[in-house]
């Protein structure tokens, strides 16, 4: 069910990459090292979770291929292309308070549109059809401190959809949200995801959400900072939830090798 | 219905603050005014002071109507409020620029940004005597003033919007393309609106004040020139009718422009959190 993948195995060549990557945080009393010889490679069409304790370099990885910051050495790469600066090629799902709040919803959505520099028209075309897509088309003139906690989240997965990137990029966005909504959410888009086929890598903490949403599981944290220690390939049927088969087996095996060194996996387990 | 659980009825008593809202609020508030006015009443009854200094709340209303009725009042509440505009429109277009480029560029915030938190301390009203010899004896050297009254405070409320943006929403600007002017337009000023909302409040109340003083040493129409006209008659009623315009219309513009554009904004950009 769950095979350790040697990184070379993937299908064509990476949408994006990490190659020998290493970055670090000047502190106030000495740096951090945040990321070192950390190699990753997401696969087109692959959705990829990067799993591990606050601290573990995941969140560096992420802000790394979005363009917010750049690599001490090693490179970033997007279809073989050095990362550069933010764009909108590499839309982000973020945790929380990513809707701006002068807008409606529609205008969130039409906004982001306007900066691909889609016409107008074409605008309130795609606008539409993911606003329906993630349920929301009832909400299009709402502000956003109208709306649950839940359906901000699928404001900013349907915004991420309508600019069609080349990967995205997912923060956390269901760590702010209470566990049934959660549950929801990994269906929706579940089932989004199988009709698009996109490229994702997605950051969380949660081994439970890696395995069910992912299909490959990369884990990072323990003994040595920065690096992945270990990269499941999670072959199990979709749509998959806690309860579909296989899928308490691979998170108790994940957590068993996390568990494996002491101290790298603490964080995880409350998920 | 059978159920099985009793729900609990909702038997929270309703806040204490409730009782002041809506009518029941005014009315309070009128009624106390009143007693402040018959409290006023018995003290000129009492004869301490002689009637020039201190004239009945009576004396007062009809001085306010006589104004009003040959639109001596009128006429100055029309000039101030020109002047009053005009300055403060320009001085909240300048203060906003101004705000929000040395919020984000730190060589702007060393240069421009030193002289306006430096000139703050400032009073308004010793821009005069520039202002005198620069634009001579007209309106537009009292429009000058209401600039400089208001300018600086607006534009300090601008940085200081700027600098409390949640970075959040600037990090998914970037993520969405957003840079240069669309950044500025699109995402910066609106996201400090709610600060800069704020500062306006204030940057009003500082420029009616930077007015008044002007009006006060300058001969032309206007509520402060009215205030000097009734001082030079000795004519107490008078200035205390136009001191209660003054106080009125300053409450009006805050009632009636700031107070419901504050609240919308915070509202509507989640900042009131759950209270009712």
């Amino acid at each position: 069910m769950a095979t350790q993948r040697n990184g070379s195995n993937g299908n064509g060549t990476p949408k994006l990459s990490f190659r020998n990557v290493v970055k670090s945080f000047e502190g106030e009393r000495q740096n951090t090292l945040a990321l070192s010889g950390f190699d990753l490679d997401v696969y087109p069409s692959e959705f990829v979770c990067l799993v591990g304790p606050s601290g573990c370099g995941k969140t560096t990885a992420l802000n790394l291929a979005a363009g917010f910051i750049r690599p001490d050495s090693g490179h970033v790469l997007l279809d073989g292309k050095p990362i550069e600066r933010p764009g909108p090629d590499r839309a982000m799902v973020f945790q929380e308070h990513a809707l701006f709040p002068w807008m409606t919803v529609r205008k969130n959505l039409e906004f982001a549109l306007e900066m691909i520099k889609k016409p107008k028209t074409e605008r309130t075309i795609v606008t539409n059809f993911y606003l329906k897509l993630v349920h929301l088309d009832a909400f299009a003139d709402s502000y956003i401190h109208e709306l649950s906690g839940g359906m901000k989240q699928r404001v900013q997965i349907a915004r991420s959809l309508a600019l069609a990137p080349a990967v995205y990029l997912m923060d956390e966005p269901f760590a702010a949200l209470d566990a049934l909504t959660r549950d929801e959410l990994y269906d929706e888009i579940q089932r989004i995801l199988a009709q698009t086929k996109q490229t994702v890598l997605f950051i969380t903490h949660n081994i439970r959400e890696a395995v069910i949403l992912g299909d490959r599981v990369v884990v990072m944290g323990g003994a040595q900072p920065g690096r992945i220690r270990s990269d499941f390939t999670v072959d199990l049927p979709r749509p998959r939830s806690f309860e579909s088969p296989g899928v308490s087996d691979l998170i108790s095996k994940t957590m068993a090798v996390l568990k494996a060194e002491p101290g790298a996996a603490e964080e995880s387990l409350h998920g | 219905m059978g159920s099985m659980v009793q729900e609990p009825k909702e038997t929270l008593p309703a806040k204490p603050r409730s009782h002041w809202r809506g009518w029941r609020g005014v009315f309070i508030s009128l009624a106390f005014l009143a007693a402040l006015g018959l409290v006023w009443e018995g003290i000129v009854r009492a004869g301490i002071w002689p009637s020039y200094s201190l004239p009945s709340p009576a004396t007062v209303l009809d001085r306010l109507w006589v104004g009003i009725k040959n639109n001596t009042i009128p006429i100055a509440i029309g000039s101030s409020m020109k002047r009053m505009i005009v300055g403060y429109a320009i001085a909240v277009v300048i203060g906003i620029v101004l705000g929000m480029v040395i919020a984000r560029y730190e060589l702007a915030e060393r240069t421009i940004g030193l002289v306006v938190s430096g000139l703050q301390s400032l009073p308004s009203i010793t821009w005069l005597p520039l202002a005198l010899i620069w634009f001579g004896l007209n309106d537009r050297a009292i429009i000058f003033v209401v600039i400089m009254g208001s300018l600086l405070a607006v534009s300090q409320a601008a940085a200081d919007g700027v600098r409390n943006i949640p970075p959040l929403y600037l990090r998914t600007a970037r993520n969405l393309g957003a840079s240069g002017p669309t950044l500025f337009i699109r995402v910066i000023f609106p996201a400090s609106l709610p600060s800069l909302i704020t500062g306006m409040k204030l940057g009003w109340a500082f420029a009616w004040r930077a007015l008044m003083a002007a009006e006060l040493l300058f001969i032309t129409p206007g509520l402060g020139h009215l205030l000097e006209v009734g001082r030079e008659f000795n004519d107490t009623a008078r200035v205390i009718a136009v001191m209660a315009v003054i106080v009125f219309l300053g409450i009006v513009v805050d009632r009636l422009v700031f107070s419901p554009a504050e609240k919308v904004v915070r509202k509507r950009w989640g900042l009131t959190g759950l209270q009712a």
